[in-house]
């Protein structure tokens, strides 16, 4: 979109972060596109700098942070947090493909994706386990699935950012809508059904950064669909042109023509060419700096603005 | 705190799906409509009341501008309100993929005085078509519209007012410019009389002195200041006071805020070059503004400035077209409305792809033990290529 930019990528990537550090300037003009590494105390010291736009991906509480940062300098804020996407599973469903794409979803990266399905709502409950249990075997570190889990325990309360899968029970979609909706808006919403209006129901009842019906994090995949979170879970979208959009301002332009003045009359507080003329006649009379001189003419100014007032008022 | 409970019962009437069916916001428009209608009079009487604003302006910003985005949100919103289907790639041409228009919830628009029916009624069109729930807070200056807006405006809309709100819209600053002023043109003439700089003033300029009533007569041989006068006269006629600055110097007090009031000061610059260059020195302002017949220097103008809205060859009549977005930048703001960008600020773009259950075969490759093989297919599938890479042998 034509910006500057500075890059603070994160000090808990080190070695990325060294690496992003040492060779974007050797492909990109330094002077407009430099890296900044640092951790928390670079981070906030920078933050008090003005910038025009600035987005950042990371938790909710940062998110505030970078925020109440930002209001100092009115400058807008794009913010990828996170939050508790779930996931729920429909009775009218292959179990098998569902448990293997969410498995996918939830132990790539270690469980480390922000939209990774965060917790299943389920009528089979338990039930699921077995079909699931057998597909995270492939996965590298510790999978976990908890069943049973009771909405008030310690992994539902925050996101979950590592291998741990906890499965809720519900009765109906109707509770599992419900149960989302207590909480904060997502960043993701995962439904998985063969029934389509069920799928549709649960969509526009709901709130959330983004949707993918019978699959988890896909959405993501696709540039033409935007991007980003709503409420805790974020603000602001990017991705294809939604990135472009972001960093960009839509000025409005109006150019008109200083010809067909005629055609402004209308909008011009009732007076005609002749009043304006009047003005300008008394206005554009020349005087010497004598006080007398310059008293007669306040006064036939004066005389002339009752004048006009009363004639054409 | 006294808004706690009346958000939270806003909240609840909001979790319970009222505003979502389109219905139920045409409903409500439909109603604001008739609002404008049977109390134009009053609004007219409360604008006067509130800062003398003549019923000739007030119809124009505050009946005819609003209902002009009524009409353009009740004409679209059916189109609007549609899921937005996008373009998919390879993998994913089976699936439905489109962006939902979600309303946020509860929205708080706040207001200010200058144009008080203007400035709440525009967002509240757009937050309503939405699907949003929205407390008006008026601006308390503008006494008169706020008890007006107060007290009538509940029996239209399915009432609610009043806490933590998803979504903020803020507008205005400043105070009221008196009305109580006796109507008098001034024309003043600041900084020294014979200024030193003589040489980049035009020769036509000279200075006067002080008359009986305070205010400094300007002789001019014409040009710029000269006709503003003239009109300025003319309109001295209509509302307070309107006030010419000239010779005004950057560090002159009239330059260091915005003004709101009928003071209009003049700087003069060499050429449209330093005019840019004093443009860019400063934040960036809401609108700006180029008057010339040769429109490469309009063009010139808007390439290299920055600012919420431009108009060439007029003034504030790009706020006046509901299909141009109005919003600032840097200091004068940020986000936008009028017409569809009312219902866009007003909405959350929701991201959604739904997949067909279907096809497990096609997401194999996604799949560990992950392979070389299966990394090349999915490459293959997912790769959006750059345009003209490709070479015909």
């Amino acid at each position: 979109a034509g910006n500057a930019v500075v890059v603070k990528p994160s000090e808990v990537s080190e070695n990325t972060a060294r690496l992003v550090a040492e060779l974007l300037p050797q492909y990109l003009d330094k002077d407009l596109y430099p890296v900044v590494t640092g951790g928390v105390p670079e981070t906030t010291e920078l933050l008090t700098q003005r910038f025009d736009h600035i987005l950042y991906t990371g938790n909710s509480s940062v998110g505030r942070i970078v925020m109440a940062a930002a209001a100092k300098h009115l400058t807008p804020v794009t913010l990828e947090l996170g939050g508790k996407s779930p996931c729920y599973i429909d009775k009218d469903c292959d179990l098998a493909v569902a448990c293997r794409r969410i498995t996918w979803g939830k132990y790539m990266n270690c469980g480390q994706t922000c939209i990774a399905p965060d917790y299943i709502l389920s009528c089979e409950g338990p039930g699921l386990c077995p079909a699931a249990a057998v597909l995270i075997l492939p996965f590298a570190s510790a999978p976990t699935i908890l069943t049973d889990v009771s909405p008030e325990s310690k992994v539902m309360e925050e996101e979950i950012f590592g291998p741990v899968l906890p499965i809720v029970t519900v009765k109906s979609v109707e509770e599992a809508i419900e149960f989302i909706n207590l909480r904060e808006k997502p960043l993701a919403l995962y439904v998985f059904s063969n029934n389509k209006q069920l799928i549709k129901r649960v969509i526009s009842e709901t709130s959330s950064g983004g949707v993918t019906g019978n699959d988890v994090i896909m959405h993501f995949f696709l540039s033409t669909l935007p991007f980003g979170g709503v409420g805790h879970s974020g603000m602001g979208a990017y991705h294809g042109k939604h990135s472009f959009e972001t960093f960009s301002h839509r000025r409005a332009c109006l150019i008109k023509d200083l010809k067909m003045e005629s055609t402004n009359k209308m909008r011009y507080p009732p007076g005609s060419q002749k009043k304006v003329d009047w003005a300008k006649f008394f206005l554009l009379k020349r005087f010497n700096k004598a006080r007398i001189g310059l008293f007669v003419l306040a006064l036939l100014g004066l005389v002339a603005a009752v004048m006009i007032k009363v004639s054409f008022g | 705190n006294p808004y706690a409970g009346l958000v939270s019962h806003l909240r609840a009437s909001w979790l319970s799906g009222k505003t979502r069916p389109m219905e139920y916001r045409v409903a409500q428009l439909e109603a604001l409509g008739r609002f404008l209608d049977d109390k134009k009079e009053e609004i007219l009487e409360a604008t006067e009341l509130d800062m003398g604003k003549p019923s000739f302006e007030a119809f124009f910003s505050e009946i005819l501008l609003c209902k002009n985005e009524l009409n353009v949100t009740l004409n679209n919103l059916c189109h609007w309100m549609k899921d937005e289907h996008v373009d998919k790639n390879l993998v994913m041409q089976l699936d439905s993929a489109f962006i939902r228009k979600d309303p946020y919830g509860v929205v708080l628009i706040i207001a200010p005085w200058n144009y008080p029916i203007h400035l709440f009624l525009v967002p509240l069109i757009g937050a309503i078509a939405a699907g949003n729930c929205a407390i008006i807070k008026p601006s308390e200056i503008s006494k008169n519209t706020e008890r007006l807006v107060a007290e009538t405006l509940s029996c239209y809309l399915d009432s609610v007012r009043s806490p933590s709100c998803p979504c903020l819209l803020f507008l205005g600053h400043g105070v009221p410019y008196p009305a109580s002023h006796p109507p008098a043109p001034h024309i003043i003439y600041v900084q020294n009389l014979l200024p030193p700089h003589s040489a980049s003033v035009p020769a036509s300029w000279d200075a006067v002195g002080e008359d009986r009533w305070g205010a400094y007569k300007c002789v001019l041989r014409g040009g710029v200041t000269s006709e503003l006068c003239a009109w300025l006269m003319l309109l001295g006629f209509l509302s307070a006071a309107p006030t010419v600055l000239a010779d005004v110097l950057p560090s002159d007090p009239a330059m260091q805020e915005e003004i709101f009031g009928p003071i209009l000061p003049i700087v003069v610059i060499a050429n449209m070059d330093e005019a840019i260059e004093f443009i860019n020195a400063r934040p960036r302002p809401l609108a700006i503004y180029a008057f010339s017949c040769d429109s490469k220097i309009v063009n010139q103008v808007l390439e290299r400035t920055s600012s919420g809205g431009f108009c060439g060859n007029d003034t504030l009549m790009q706020v006046t077209l509901t299909s141009l977005p109005f919003g600032g930048i840097g200091n004068s703001g940020l986000g936008k409305y009028h017409g569809k960008f009312t219902f866009d600020t007003f909405s959350h773009h929701r991201g959604c792809l739904h997949r067909n259950m279907g096809l497990e075969t096609l997401n194999t490759p996604r799949y560990p033990p992950y392979t070389q093989q299966k990394l090349g297919l999915l490459t293959s599938t997912f790769e959006v290529k750059r345009r003209g890479t490709c070479t015909l042998l």
